[in-house]
């Protein structure tokens, strides 16, 4: 830790040549290891397990990686932190609420699996929706991985186990932040040889190679992957899908959060200026995060896809309405367990919980993220929303200030960032933001009690600060639409867009243990370091007092983004 | 409702499934090429090729006009007439649809109704003449004192009209008694500030206006225009603003010098300026094909409780037809295409060092109208860039609250949410901001070498795809497959996001989607070999 913090005074850049040795940085050592994987899982386990697949499509491709040998020239006194995430596109099933209403045929599925419970409950002991999407399959690179082997858990534990929504995907400006794609096949529909892409949906001049669009760059076929990378400039809340045969793989589940950190700090949500003994609406400061990841479900389209029949995707209805991938009341219930990075939310995490926990935990452990947002009295809780539904929600919360600070990815205070991206190469600073700024634009930020938004758009929301209480106490958040499903005689808000905000009193709630903060300020952390304007190394952390903080002070009261403490 | 009609609909309605699901880059390229008009560079065979490929078309008669500016003396208090009539478009999954619309005086039909560009204080006179079998009017959202034979238009009573209906005229009769006779009604109004308005059918509207009745009107602002000087010289031309409203604090000289705005810097003198060789139009419209086909069968049995719409509409085109150029021979009835041509961002005026002119000088923005004519909200996403939002419904975004110290409220939006019935002005540029290139900057550079382009064998291409990610490099695609891709420029998709509206009939990767072409720069030597459109 003081190395760290004497390398941060001596303001070294990271250079190319240090990245070269693994020790010296974690980020640039498991590339190495992926590619290794990658290769392994290509050349022994994959040819097994798409093979049958291959068959059934007409089609046998393997992997290949990297093949294309052009010397990387780079830039010679630059190289950014990386981050890096291995996404896994694939197939799988999922579960809607247990007291949601049936919708014959569509609703429960007929050929849904067991889900792992055994209550004689069919609606606890079955899926009940078929759905594609992503996996988080990055710590299945070597140095982390389970047993028996890492291409064998792949295709046992993730291909058929998709998780909506898409896995949380965060970076920081100033990273460089990498995404690999695999493309595992469908379990259940060896027959779709469907390709995938990644869409970073909102990122700015983005060039058409990683904007995902397979028209106009290229897509992955199964048994393939494709590296993605973005440099990003603009903090905010993003998006993230595939967008192939886009109305149906949104809807299926493909669809999820990214969201970028200011260079300021990961508990800022937009570089402007002001620290912590400035207001958080100008400041963009927080104690905690959460994000809400608005979609809905349309159960013809996933019955059809799951027993072999075309939908007229101009029918679409959203019966179900979601938040993080599920419905009211399963958006409270608690996260799957945490990575091994500390971020919670994996699907191959240990259950948790026994009893009726027990039960919602496997019945929920592919709809892995928790909408739950909770808080102590004073603090300053940010809210992350982004929508990849096809209808317009009005998200009321009664009880709770709220300032709309951040709209589709751009601060919205005095002061704002100028339109122009007017940016000229320079060696030196190639990440150098390069908005022009524009004294002129005047602040249209919103204080209200609503937000609401459609298709495609996001909203930074600043709750606080959080009122006194003298015990948890509950604030519920809620599409005006309340989200009952077709038909009558739903219980309220079954199926639906509704959460809640949980209130303590100050230091009620546990604080991030040694575990938690290792795995956020260590060496194996990839969210440790950016680069400042200057292109030197920034730690976004300290620990001058014998305690980590975040790199302004202020104290670290949730280690990673959603994450949920107990009572204490 | 006609029962033959109906058969063949849901007939093709299955085809149109079958085959989307598996074979959509397919179909695109057999609609195209069944079209024979992939892009713009099938303009230049096109028997239209003197009329303008790309951006927005004024109509003729127009008073400001940047293709076809007009000359001295200043041409004032503009006429056109308008004829309600019917026709036929086609969609790109091989449907034709029965449509009402506006046509340019005794133009043919067109969807959607001609693009009227005004200046602002202009008495314009529009004169509606029907053909229809059924009784119609304008109505003019935003135009204030709009009035019809001189007093002002409004509801009639005892009629399904929000405005004055087209009566009869001398020497004719209601068409509904006679159809061999047109009715009529001039409208007039003085449009007294600038922005885009909306004009639509104000008859039964909730039928009428998805029928075709629609079209857009343009008012360019007095700022920059120099036949509004005090005292304008004999013979000045009077070129239309390239401004998009009355930025404070804008000299008339400052509006008139292409340089002056290159890099806003302070003040709202440039708060809307653009590139007027790159303004374009979209006007977002939906439909649903039984309503048609109850017009058509002159039956009007349609339960507006039932409408579901099915097909969406850019200019009155689906993907792909949308990246079509303007009046492409295949849709004869549509004229208008979507599909926005831009260049990369460069405020660089002169080469470093010297006077000598930048090749790739290009600082002002494109501009992107829209309108929406249909009952719901389009999210609309532009990929490529973010778009900044200056206008609303005819009102510059900014906040004057305090007069002496207006800001700037426009907006950045990844999705330009347009509501019914509005309007709104975007501006964007792209600039390649990570300065991707495959010498000073590959995108593998900067660590480990795993961000590789793969194999052809291990990919799935597009067929818009240059075969690099690089702007300006150009590679052929495997052997057998089409590509569009001329100069190693970039194509960006812009649609809606509800996504079901971007499909043709459920098949995706049509409807409400078009593209943004982005060229290389002039001084990348494939630029060569780039179509300019215009």
């Amino acid at each position: 830790m003081s190395d760290t913090a004497a390398a941060d005074a001596s303001g070294d850049r990271p250079r190319v040549g240090a990245e070269a040795t693994p020790e010296a940085n974690p980020a640039a050592a498991s590339q190495v290891l992926l590619r290794q994987w990658s290769a392994d899982l290509t050349r022994r386990t994959l040819i097994k397990s798409v093979i049958a697949a291959s068959a059934a499509g007409g089609v046998v491709l393997l992997g290949r990686y990297g093949s294309v040998g052009q010397g990387s020239l780079g830039l010679v006194s630059y190289a950014p932190p990386v981050k890096a995430y291995t996404l896994a596109g694939t197939d799988g099933w999922v579960s809607m609420p247990v007291g949601a209403n049936a919708m014959p045929p569509y609703f429960p599925d007929s050929l849904a699996p067991p889900n792992g419970n055994k209550t004689g409950i069919p609606r606890e002991d079955l899926f009940t929706t078929y759905a594609f999407g992503f996996r988080n399959v990055s710590q299945y690179n070597p140095p982390t991985a389970k047993s028996p082997t890492p291409s064998q858990v792949l295709v046992t534990n993730v291909k058929n186990h998709v998780q909506i929504s898409a896995p949380l995907i965060y970076a920081q400006v100033g990273q460089d932040l990498r995404l690999t794609l695999f493309n595992l096949g469908m379990g259940n529909r060896p027959d779709l040889f469907d390709s995938h892409t990644i869409h970073f949906h909102g990122f700015a001049n983005q060039i058409a190679y990683f904007d995902g669009v397979p028209d106009a760059s290229l897509s992955v076929p199964p048994g393939q992957s494709l590296n993605y990378r973005y440099l990003p400039v603009d903090a905010g809340t993003y998006m993230y899908h595939c967008h192939v045969e886009d109305v149906e793989h949104v809807q299926m589940g493909m669809n999820g959060m990214v969201f970028i950190a200011p260079r300021k700090g990961p508990n800022y949500t937009y570089d402007t200026p002001g620290g912590p003994s400035d207001p958080p609406a100008t400041s963009t400061r927080f104690d905690r995060q959460f994000s809400l990841h608005l979609s809905e479900i349309f159960p013809k389209g996933h019955f059809g896809d799951s027993h072999i029949q075309d939908t007229d995707w101009t029918d679409f209805t959203g019966s179900f309405r979601l938040m993080n991938g599920r419905a009211w009341p399963d958006t409270i219930k608690p996260h799957a367990g945490d990575y091994p990075t500390g971020a919670p939310g994996d699907p191959d995490a240990d259950l948790i919980g026994t009893g009726a926990e027990l039960v919602d935990a496997k019945r929920l452990r592919y709809q892995p993220l928790s909408s739950l947002i909770q808080g102590e009295s004073g603090e300053y809780i940010l809210v992350r929303i982004s929508h990849l539904g096809y209808e317009q929600h009005s998200l009321v919360l009664p009880g709770l200030p709220m300032t709309i600070i951040g709209q589709d990815a751009k601060f919205l205070g005095a002061n704002r960032d100028g339109y122009y991206p007017d940016y000229q190469y320079a060696a030196s600073d190639p990440l150098k933001p390069q908005r022009v700024p524009n004294p002129s634009r005047g602040s249209i930020e919103t204080q209200t009690n609503r937000v609401d938004l459609g298709p495609g758009e996001s909203r930074d929301v600043l709750i606080g600060p959080l009122p006194a209480v003298t015990g948890k106490t509950v604030f519920p958040f809620y599409d005006r639409e309340f989200g009952y499903l077709d038909g009558a005689d739903s219980t309220a808000g079954y199926g639906g867009m509704r959460t809640e905000v949980h209130v303590y009193p100050p230091k009620a709630l546990a604080r991030p243990d040694d575990n938690e903060l290792t795995a956020l300020t260590g060496p194996a952390s990839q969210d440790r370091f950016t680069v400042d304007l200057a292109g030197a190394q920034k730690n976004n952390f300290t620990n001058t007092t014998g305690t980590w903080t975040y790199a302004d002070g202020s104290p670290i009261v949730q280690a990673f983004p959603g994450k949920l403490y107990r009572p204490i | 409702m006609n029962i033959q009609h109906a058969v063949s609909l849901a007939a093709h309605r299955t085809g149109v499934r079958r085959w989307a699901r598996w074979q959509v880059p397919v179909a695109v390229a057999v609609v195209l090429a069944a079209s024979l008009t992939p892009l713009a560079s099938s303009s230049r065979a096109s028997a239209l090729s003197s009329r303008q490929a790309e951006g927005l078309v004024c109509a003729t008669g127009s008073t400001a006009d940047f293709q076809h500016p007009p000359t001295a003396p200043l041409p004032t208090n503009p006429s056109f007439v308008l004829t309600a009539q019917d026709g036929y478009i086609t969609t790109p999954d091989g449907n034709s649809i029965y449509m009402w619309g506006f046509s340019n005086g005794s133009g043919a039909y067109q969807d959607p109704g001609p693009v009227l560009c005004v200046n602002e204080g202009d008495a314009v006179t529009i004169t509606l003449r029907n053909t229809l079998p059924v009784a119609t009017s304008i109505q003019f959202p935003g135009m204030t004192g709009v009035l019809a034979n001189g007093a002002p238009s409004q509801p009639q009573p005892g009629s399904l009209s929000l405005a004055t209906p087209a009566g009869a005229d001398t020497g004719s009769k209601p068409n509904s008694s006679d159809p061999t006779k047109e009715t009529k009604v001039t409208y007039s109004f003085v449009a007294d500030h600038p922005g885009t308005f909306l004009y639509e059918s104000g008859t039964n509207p909730q039928f009428q206006v998805q029928m075709g009745l629609e079209g857009a009107i343009v008012v360019r602002p007095r700022l920059g225009n120099p036949c509004f000087a005090a005292a304008p010289a004999p013979g000045t031309v009077c070129a239309p603003s390239q401004h998009v409203y009355d930025d404070a604090g804008a000299t008339p000289a400052m509006a008139t010098d292409p340089t002056s705005c290159a890099i806003p810097a302070g003040g709202l003198a440039c708060f809307s300026t653009f590139n007027p060789t790159k303004e374009y139009l979209h006007l977002l419209s939906e439909l649903d094909p039984m309503l048609h086909s109850a017009a058509e069968s002159g039956t009007y049995e349609y339960d507006m409780t039932a409408y579901k719409a099915r097909y969406f509409f850019i200019n009155g085109r689906s993907f792909p037809d949308t990246v079509s150029p303007n009046f492409a021979a295949h849709v004869p009835s549509q004229p208008y295409g979507a599909l926005a041509h831009i260049q990369p961002r460069n405020t660089q005026r002169y080469l470093t060092g010297t006077t000598t002119p930048n090749p790739d000088y290009n600082p002002d923005p494109a501009l992107v109208r829209y309108l929406n004519a249909g009952p719901v909200d389009y999210p609309f996403h532009p990929h490529s860039n973010n778009e900044r939002q200056i206008g609303f419904d005819a009102h510059p975004l900014v906040n004057a609250t305090s007069a002496a110290n207006p800001t700037d409220a426009s907006v950045d939006r990844y999705s330009v949410v347009v509501p019914p019935g509005g309007t709104i002005e975007t501006q964007f540029a792209w600039v390649d901001q990570q300065n991707w290139d495959p010498a000073k900057h590959p995108i593998n550079s900067g660590g480990a070498d795993d961000v590789a382009v793969p194999d052809q064998q291990a990919r799935t291409e597009g067929q818009y795809w240059s075969g690099t990610p690089y702007l300006g490099g150009h590679v052929d695609l495997s052997t057998g497959k089409t590509q569009y891709n001329e100069c190693g420029e970039m194509y960006q998709v812009a649609h809606s996001h509800a996504l079901f509206q971007a499909t043709n009939y459920g098949a995706s990767m049509g409807g409400m989607l078009t593209m943004i072409r982005i060229d290389p720069p002039n001084s990348f030597a494939e630029h060569a070999n780039c179509t300019t459109g215009n």
